[in-house]
């Protein structure tokens, strides 16, 4: 490989032209997981290329040796009839080929058009911020963004903030346009305008690759092709997407038959196990989230609370745990008042939560899977109480839980950091709902997982409803809420609706209560 | 075009050694230059270290008198740190032990050793442990940074002992700027036959128990879990709170121990050279002994042997600057976070 940079290849593509081409690209990690596995593809100008495929299929690697962060062992990308070498993100930037990531890598005090600006490497020493905002808002009305360029980006939407990160892409000029889950954290209306956006841009000429493992539906709609990878290798590359079921898809993606509508089972409803009323909170920036929000839950039942991202949802998961202090109200839980009690109380009486930023608040990276076990056992399990504790207290339910979640790792002593995204999300789960609670309280179950762990967990959720647990569901999937609750009530800003038998209502008419209609 | 960082994926214990043999080397070499630089022979510099940590009786007898006042502050950082916290005040928690153990001894001095003593301990215990408290407190309920803290309250203790033995109420009106004399039944027995205080076993002993803590009980779990990830120890229920404001505050109390040592056990009074820059010293022991307890054990007696009793015979007997000792911590601590560092990411120019 000849180890001299990258040189710019700018160059306008016509619509249905070859814009890049993979062959053979192999990459194996050291450990010797093989990630890609002779991956070969050809994506088109003019085209929404979706690759799609469940954790661990290799997108995340695929996607990674795009841009630059990692160098296949094996293969050969070519641009045209070029050959080109991508060895860096730079390289990637001088080929003209853009990334939308899914963690967006914005700077919060930045106003969007300082965001869109910081890195580019026409931005120059002093920026003229008048002569690109007009280009920003040419690119805007051509695809039919709406964005406000002088708003500071916490101000912003998770809609819009993923508008700006595209712009941000547009504005270096990019014309191959990368896409990890681009509807992810986005409400059904922002995701449908950003979809037509979308196919706007490909209109242009540009081509978009996006990549997805979950709102599979919705993402497919639009693209024109899609390939679906299994294992680190092309299962498929169809061009008549619009015609395939969905069912055919998931096959292709797991390969083999998943159910994807289960009964939900009937249970007979306990007494009222959660009661709140009138509860208020504040946001971390002081202003009121959460406003004399009222509801309770039965043995037995799912409670689905759905609304887009940020209308106070990560708020009531916090006051009713105990993470955040509330202004007014009161929660009552299996008969004692907890309002005040601290997290350590509520835990021991039966409440469990999987919050929304697994990583960050979910796990130790630096503990074992098996010591990360006894941290969640704390207060919930006999065997891990008193003062004296042994790490192998756990070990029974460390093992039983790591082989019914199937998390791929060596074994229950290796360290959480090493295992990968797929497999962390899956021990959170496995880590919550290792003990018996009586409460729990889920933020988006399914989240970035795949469709044999989403059905897994389902499983699991429906199980502990037979049990007798009641059970809070935060979702922004309107098809997933329907399916696993028992009632619903939508949320939006900080007030929650009334909660509606699911069978009397429907999608659209949740959909417009969660925006405000 | 730069360096550019990598996380191995193949750590293992086989690398360990090897990094303690690349640090020794490096440590080697940094000290040969400072040698030459300084005009000195390094094969006669290596010499006189080793001689003035180890090289008689009586100098070994030093060091470990030295041991248990620098072990007490090295597990004073040892433990906050573990829970994530960076105990800075471990020397103003020594003042407070040693103003703790005389203040005490001052005012019971009719009574026996029996009862005076055990009081005296635990008169520098309280002090010590208070100082850590303000500290402590601070920081679990509004959240101020307890390195600048327990930084800001060494001077204040330092002022503390100044108030009182240099003019003030405890001066020793023959002397010039210490204390009044501990009386005997408040001195700390000696191991027979040399001059070291037998609280050299009770730093062994606290040493140990805090490896069991750490390994064995609830409190040691959830202190490593907090150090750990602090968010994810809260959403399983553990008390922040009293996390930090148990750990600083035992910490604190631990080198008030040192304090009590120092004064009741080896001057016979307090001064406001108790400890000259130990509480620092303790800081850089307890990364080298990378946090474990028993290591610390260790670590402490040869880093005294070698970096501070060796060290000072540079200053004396070969004429090298004051700072030759911290010095020379420093370079060892470089010399042996750096080849760690390489243990778990590689480094490579693209």
């Amino acid at each position: 490989m000849k180890e001299q940079r990258q040189k710019n290849i700018v160059r306008e593509f016509k619509k249905g032209e070859t814009a890049i081409e993979l062959r053979g690209i192999t990459k194996r990690y050291p450990g010797g997981v093989l990630a890609n596995d002779g991956i070969s593809l050809e994506i088109r100008a003019g085209e929404i290329h979706g690759i799609l495929g469940e954790n661990g299929a290799g997108k995340t690697t695929l996607m990674r040796i795009l841009v630059g962060e990692l160098k296949p062992d094996k293969g050969d990308i070519y641009i045209g009839d070029e050959k080109v070498y991508i060895r860096s993100p730079q390289d990637a930037r001088n080929l003209s080929i853009g990334m939308v990531h899914q963690q967006r890598k914005l700077i919060p005090k930045f106003s969007t058009i300082e965001n869109i600006l910081l890195g580019d490497p026409g931005t120059g020493i002093l920026p003229n911020i008048e002569k690109s905002k007009k280009k920003v808002k040419e690119l805007s009305e051509k695809f039919d963004f709406d964005v406000d360029l002088d708003a500071k980006l916490w101000q912003l939407d998770a809609g819009e903030a993923q508008i700006v990160e595209i712009l941000k892409v547009l504005y270096s000029g990019a014309n191959i346009i990368i896409m990890d889950e681009p509807t992810a954290g986005l409400s059904p209306i922002q995701q449908e305008k950003l979809l037509a956006s979308l196919e706007k841009m490909a209109r242009e000429s540009l081509a978009i690759v996006p990549f997805v493992t979950h709102k599979l539906p919705i993402v497919t709609e639009v693209c024109d092709r899609i390939t679906v990878l299994r294992n680190g290798k092309v299962i498929n590359t169809s061009d008549s997407i619009r015609v395939l079921s969905k069912e055919e898809l998931a096959d292709w993606m797991v390969g083999k038959k998943v159910l994807f509508d289960f009964e939900k089972p009937e249970t007979e409803l306990g007494s009222i196990l959660i009661e709140v009323e009138n509860l208020s909170a504040l946001n971390d920036q002081g202003v009121p989230a959460l406003k004399n929000v009222s509801f309770s839950i039965r043995e037995g039942e799912v409670l689905g609370i759905a609304g887009v991202a940020g209308n106070g949802q990560d708020e009531l998961a916090e006051v009713l745990t105990g993470l955040r202090k509330p202004t007014g109200g009161k929660i009552v839980f299996r008969g004692e008042d907890i309002t005040h009690a601290s997290i350590r109380k509520r835990r021991e009486l039966g409440m469990a939560y999987r919050s929304e930023d697994v990583l960050e608040r979910g796990v130790i990276g630096d503990f074992s899977i098996l010591e990360n076990f006894v941290l969640s056992s704390l207060y919930t399990q006999d065997f891990c109480r008193g003062m004296l504790i042994n790490v192998e207290c756990a070990r029974d339910i460390a093992e039983t839980e790591f082989s019914n979640f199937d998390i791929r790792a060596p074994n229950i002593y290796t360290i959480t950091k090493n295992l990968s995204g797929g497999n962390l999300s899956k021990l959170i789960l496995a880590l919550e709902f290792s003990w018996s609670s009586k409460f729990l309280i889920d933020q988006l179950v399914t989240q970035g997982l795949d469709v044999a762990t989403t059905e897994y967990i389902r499983k699991r959720l429906f199980e502990a409803k037979k049990e007798g647990k009641a059970i809070l569901l935060f979702s922004k999937d309107l098809d997933e809420i329907l399916i696993m609750s028992d009632k619903i009530a939508p949320i939006y800003e900080g007030e929650l609706g009334e909660s509606i038998p699911s069978e009397k209502t429907n999608k659209r008419e949740i959909g417009a209560a969660i925006i405000g209609k | 075009m730069g360096l550019s960082l990598q996380r191995r994926k193949d750590a293992n214990t086989g690398t360990s050694l090897i990094i303690i043999f690349i640090g020794l080397g490096l440590a080697i070499l940094s000290f040969s230059i400072v040698f030459l630089i300084a005009g000195i022979n390094p094969f006669i510099g290596f010499k006189e270290i080793f001689l003035g940590g180890f090289g008689d009786a009586y100098v070994l007898q030093q060091v470990v008198k030295d041991t248990a006042p620098l072990l007490f502050v090295t597990l004073a950082f040892l433990l906050p740190s573990r829970a994530g916290l960076w105990n800075i005040g471990a020397e103003g928690q020594f003042f407070l032990g040693g103003v703790g153990a005389t203040g005490i001894a001052l005012a019971l001095s009719n009574q026996p050793s029996i009862v005076l003593l055990p009081l005296m301990a635990l008169g520098a215990i309280v002090c010590a442990g208070v100082w850590a408290f303000i500290a402590a407190y601070l920081k679990a309920k509004i959240n101020i940074n307890e390195i600048v803290l327990t930084l800001f309250l060494n001077w204040i203790a330092l002022l503390l002992v100044k108030y009182l033995t240099v003019g003030g109420p405890w001066m020793n009106p023959e002397g010039r700027s210490e204390s009044k004399a501990i009386p005997l039944t408040g001195r700390i027995s000696v191991i027979s036959g040399t001059n070291i205080p037998v609280t050299i076993f009770v730093a062994i002993v606290a040493a140990i128990l805090l490896y069991l803590i750490f390994q064995k009980t609830r409190a040691g779990f959830e202190i490593n879990a907090y150090g750990h990830n602090p968010e994810a120890s809260v959403k399983a229920g553990i008390n922040a709170k009293k996390v930090i404001l148990i750990s600083l505050t035992v910490g604190g109390m631990l080198a008030g121990l040192g304090g009590f040592h120092q004064s009741a056990g080896v001057i016979g009074r307090l001064r406001y050279d108790l400890t000259s820059g130990w509480g620092y010293y303790g800081i850089l022991f307890a990364l080298l002994s990378k946090n474990n307890p028993l290591w610390a054990i260790i670590v402490t007696f040869l880093s005294t042997g070698l970096l501070v009793s060796g060290a000072q015979s540079l200053q004396y007997d070969l004429g090298m600057g004051g700072g030759i000792g911290l010095l020379f911590v420093g370079v060892i601590i470089i010399c042996f976070v750096i080849p760690q560092f390489l243990k778990e990411y590689t480094i490579s120019w693209k």
